[in-house]
């Protein structure tokens, strides 16, 4: 591959994880907004400090230095220096979309310039606000201080403990023992000390009186000399080993950082890392030990023999699990580290702890792999083929007489299905992603119009195609917005009515019966039938109520032209909205509902198929056509019932009982418009349609048929009843029926041609009897 | 003689020759050591110093070292050694035993 054709490709990858990153940073954002938290404000840092730094690999100077202003700013949040106000989190929002809008902006695009103008707008407020937290929090009207701040109660430790025990002391300890050669290497140890208060604030000093020896032991030019000092203010371990780098290796360093610093050691081990990070790397970057100190400890655990042998010398000898250890074994480098009291044991613990949690996701990550869709679409397409082909090999065995071959057929035909059903599982994506999205929404326009508006969210785990993800974000953004803007009071009229002031409004998704159910409820005002009612007759829409049902009269809310808003709003109310929402979901072939109680809520609910591609099939035949039916609509099959001999007059309807249950019929024959005489036996399939049953009339049933939906061409798309078509193992092709919606059309109008928009006069009789309803039983 | 003058210099190119005078002086009558005149000193000094005071608590002798110079106060400040010097210093004491 080229290397030009490389970097594409890895810049595809980049700006894909770019857009995991931002949302993220939005979630993050809009957590922050609810309730201050640490976690969300390191992990916003994190998804900006990520994105800054991969953009600057690919060179995108815009972004990088856009993103570092905004960096800066969480940055200072997350130290708590800057409170955590709704007028930051807002800015930080916008400074998001930013984000995206350079991420996408092409370099010789004509509104590059305006793009660049918000840029700078922005990096303006961030520089304010990062200047003067507490006036552009006052400035924006925001809510009180809320920023975390795990630093608190450390600094209150601190000033309690000021005269206390070393335990809570706010100072460093350095313990530094001279090495016995220092004079003789020509070092003076008091020079070393007199450099220190470079570094830090010297609070004490205590030379270690008892290991100098009494005079007449000691050899004068050998070096006794161990002081601890007490040291104030020092950023962190590295710079006060650095003091005394010169000495080199003979000098037997003890840092220990004061309390606070050992909790910021913790904080950053549990906030940062990256998968496969080792200990010694990780103790290395939060502070907690240096180069040096790992590369002894390295040393030590690599070389226990020297180890024992720097015993020998005098060094302190191994305690704890060291000396249980024994001088041969290794030591973990947690262990050793804390043997040598380089890091204070619960830092070891931190970092190992975050190890573990690094490694669990990293095993989660890797359980997921990023395919291209058309790759998947292509390999779905062939399984089709394969659902086909399997399937003429089938009928063709089932003509020889050869069991062993039948039995062959059979066993690929299962392989098959089998295939095929896990290769539609492929395209499954939870719903919740798309779920997601609506948190900001929610935020946003429930700010702009007043309302304070809480959002649940519920069976996000449940799956749907990955091509009707898609397709349905529009439908369920007007939904709600159009419940935000319509369906919620205000805070002033929800209590005027007794209600909370805070509004719900609740997404909710889950699996019934081959469909996926996406509810979207809210608790406001609900629907008005008085005037639902009102507004169709003003339109022309029906002639009067009378007799509606309640559903029935909320139905016509999605007739095009509808609308029943006082005022037209920014957001809805043109009347374009509820029959879009309709005319998109039936284009996934799905339905929609509305219930409400007024004054408490309403609840729109979607029903989508759960597959779009091959579905589980029922073939029946009429009129010596092969028609397909959904096989998960099927309740049972039955002989034709007594009833149905009132069928084939003209403008008969028939309703037969099955179990105490009253089911109209539905004869194809009469409904397709199918010229040929009725069969003289037939059979009856009780199906669902939609939450109703009716009884299909058919000449013969002709069994299991798995069905490779393949659409019909644009001609035929407005035909209603026909929801694809297939082709069968013998070459011919089979029409999808859509029973539910046959059905509706026989009740609505009886005998009437499935595609015509005006009534017809009924078929020619072929009875001279009218047959009156067969009145029910 | 009873009060050992430490000299100018107090450092490792003095030490080694330093332990034998001072050795030899604390085996007559020692009885204090004054440190007005030290100008320069190092660690190694202090150590010599630290060591001679050591001697003495062992033995119980009284031996406190007093006046010392700027110099050598600075350079006790700094190894955290200024105990040896002044009333509070463990050979300071009339009965060594109790400091």
């Amino acid at each position: 591959m080229r290397e030009q054709d490389i970097l594409a490709q890895a810049r595809e990858t980049f700006l894909v994880e770019a857009a995991d990153l931002l949302a993220e940073l939005e979630s993050s954002l809009l957590s922050l907004a609810e309730e201050p938290d640490a976690d969300a404000v390191n992990a916003a840092f994190r998804a900006a400090h990520t994105i800054k730094g991969s953009a600057g690999l690919f060179g995108l100077e815009a972004v990088v230095t856009f993103t570092h202003d905004v960096e800066a700013l969480l940055e200072l949040l997350r130290s708590g220096q800057c409170p955590v106000s709704d007028a930051t989190v807002t800015l930080l929002l916008e400074c998001r979309d930013q984000i995206g809008r350079l991420l996408a902006a092409d370099p010789a695009a004509s509104d590059r310039a305006e793009t660049l103008a918000e840029s700078e707008r922005l990096q303006r407020l961030l520089r304010r606000a990062r200047q003067a937290p507490d006036e552009a929090g006052a400035a924006a009207g925001a809510g009180p201080d809320r920023s975390p701040d795990p630093a608190r109660d450390a600094s209150a430790d601190d000033t309690a403990d000021e005269a206390g025990d070393t335990a809570h002391a706010p100072d460093w300890t350095v313990h530094a023992e001279f090495g016995a050669d220092t004079f003789r290497m020509g070092f003076d140890p008091a020079s070393f000390l007199r450099y220190l208060p470079t570094v830090g604030d010297v609070q004490a000093t205590e030379l270690d009186l008892a290991r100098i020896p009494p005079l007449d032991a000691l050899d004068p030019e050998t070096c006794h000399v161990a002081v601890a000092v007490r040291l104030r203010g020092a950023r962190d371990k590295r710079s006060i080993e650095s003091v005394f780098d010169f000495v080199g290796d003979s000098i037997a360093l003890r840092i220990v950082p004061p309390v606070h610093k050992v909790q910021e050691m913790q904080a950053l081990l549990a906030s940062q890392g990256e998968a496969g990070e080792r200990l010694g790397a990780m103790l290395v970057r939060v502070g907690a030990m240096t180069e040096r100190e790992l590369a002894m400890c390295l040393e030590r655990q690599a070389d226990p023999a020297a180890a024992a042998a720097a015993v020998e010398a005098g060094d302190p000898p191994p305690t704890g699990a060291a000396e249980a250890a024994g001088p041969e074994r290794r030591l973990r480098l947690g262990e050793a580290a804390v043997e040598a009291q380089l890091v204070a044991p619960e830092v070891v613990q931190a970092a190992i702890e975050r190890q573990g949690q690094l490694r669990e996701r990293k095993t989660e990550e890797s359980r997921f792999v990023r395919v291209q869709a058309d790759k998947l679409d292509a390999l779905i397409a062939m399984i089709g083929e394969l659902v086909i082909a399997g399937s003429a090999t089938h009928i063709r065995a089932a003509v020889h007489d050869d069991p062993q071959l039948a039995e062959s057929a059979a066993r690929v035909m299962g392989l098959v299905e089998a295939a095929r059903d896990r290769a539609l599982q492929l395209r499954m994506v939870p719903i919740g992603e798309t779920f997601a999205r609506f948190r900001r929404i929610v935020h946003e326009v429930g700010k702009s119009l007043g309302k304070d508006v809480d959002l649940t969210i519920t069976g996000g785990d449940a799956e749907l195609d990955k091509s009707m993800i898609d397709q349905i974000v529009d439908p369920l953004t007007h939904l709600v917005r159009n419940a935000l803007d319509h369906g919620l009071e205000t805070p002033e009229q929800r209590l005027a009515t007794g209600k909370p002031a805070r509004g719900r409004l609740a997404l909710n998704a889950y699996h019934d019966a081959g469909s996926i159910v996406i509810e979207v409820t809210d608790d406001g005002r609900g629907l008005s039938r008085e005037r639902i009612a009102a507004k169709a007759v003003e339109r022309g829409l029906i002639e009067s109520a009378e007799g509606l049902a309640d559903d029935e009269i909320y139905r016509l809310v999605f007739l095009p032209g509808f609308s029943t808003a006082e005022k037209v709003t920014d957001l809805s109310g043109r009347g374009v909205g509820m029959d879009v929402v309709r005319r998109n979901i039936e284009a996934l072939r799905g339905t929609v509902s509305l219930a409400s109680q007024p004054g408490l809520g309403s609840t729109v609910q979607i029903r989508l198929p759960l597959t779009l591609a091959i579905i589980d099939g029922f073939r029946i035949e009429v009129a010596g056509q092969s028609f397909i039916v959904p096989l998960e609509g099927v309740v049972e099959c039955i002989e034709t019932p007594a009833e149905s001999a009132g069928l084939d007059a003209p403008g008969g309807q028939a309703c037969f009982h099955l179990r105490g249950e009253v089911l109209p019929l539905l004869c194809l024959r009469r409904q397709l418009r199918l010229q040929a005489p009725p069969a003289s036996q037939r059979s009856v399939v009780v199906m669902r349609a939609g939450p109703r049953k009716v009884g299909v009339v058919v000449d013969r049933l002709l069994g299991e048929h798995q069905t490779v939906i393949k659409p019909l061409g644009t001609l035929f798309r407005p035909l209603r009843g026909i929801s694809g078509s297939t082709i069968l193992g013998t070459g011919a092709v089979a029409l999808i029926l859509d029973i539910a919606e046959l059905a509706t059309q026989a009740a609505r109008r009886p005998a009437s041609p499935v595609a015509a928009p005006s009534p017809r006069p009924p078929a020619a009789a072929r009875s001279s009897s009218p047959t009156p309803l067969t009145p029910v039983a | 003689m009873s009060t050992l003058e430490v000299g100018r210099e107090l450092t490792i190119y003095q030490v080694a020759d330093l332990r034998a005078e001072w050795l030899a002086a604390y085996a007559g009558d020692l009885q204090r050591v004054d440190l007005s005149r030290v100008a320069e000193v190092d660690a190694s000094g202090v150590q010599l110093l630290a060591a001679l005071q050591r001697l003495a608590v062992r033995d119980g002798r009284r031996l406190p070292f007093i006046d010392p110079s700027p110099v050598l106060l600075d350079t006790l400040a700094v190894l955290g050694a200024s105990g040896l010097v002044g009333d509070a210093s463990p050979a300071a004491a009339e009965e060594p035993g109790d400091a």
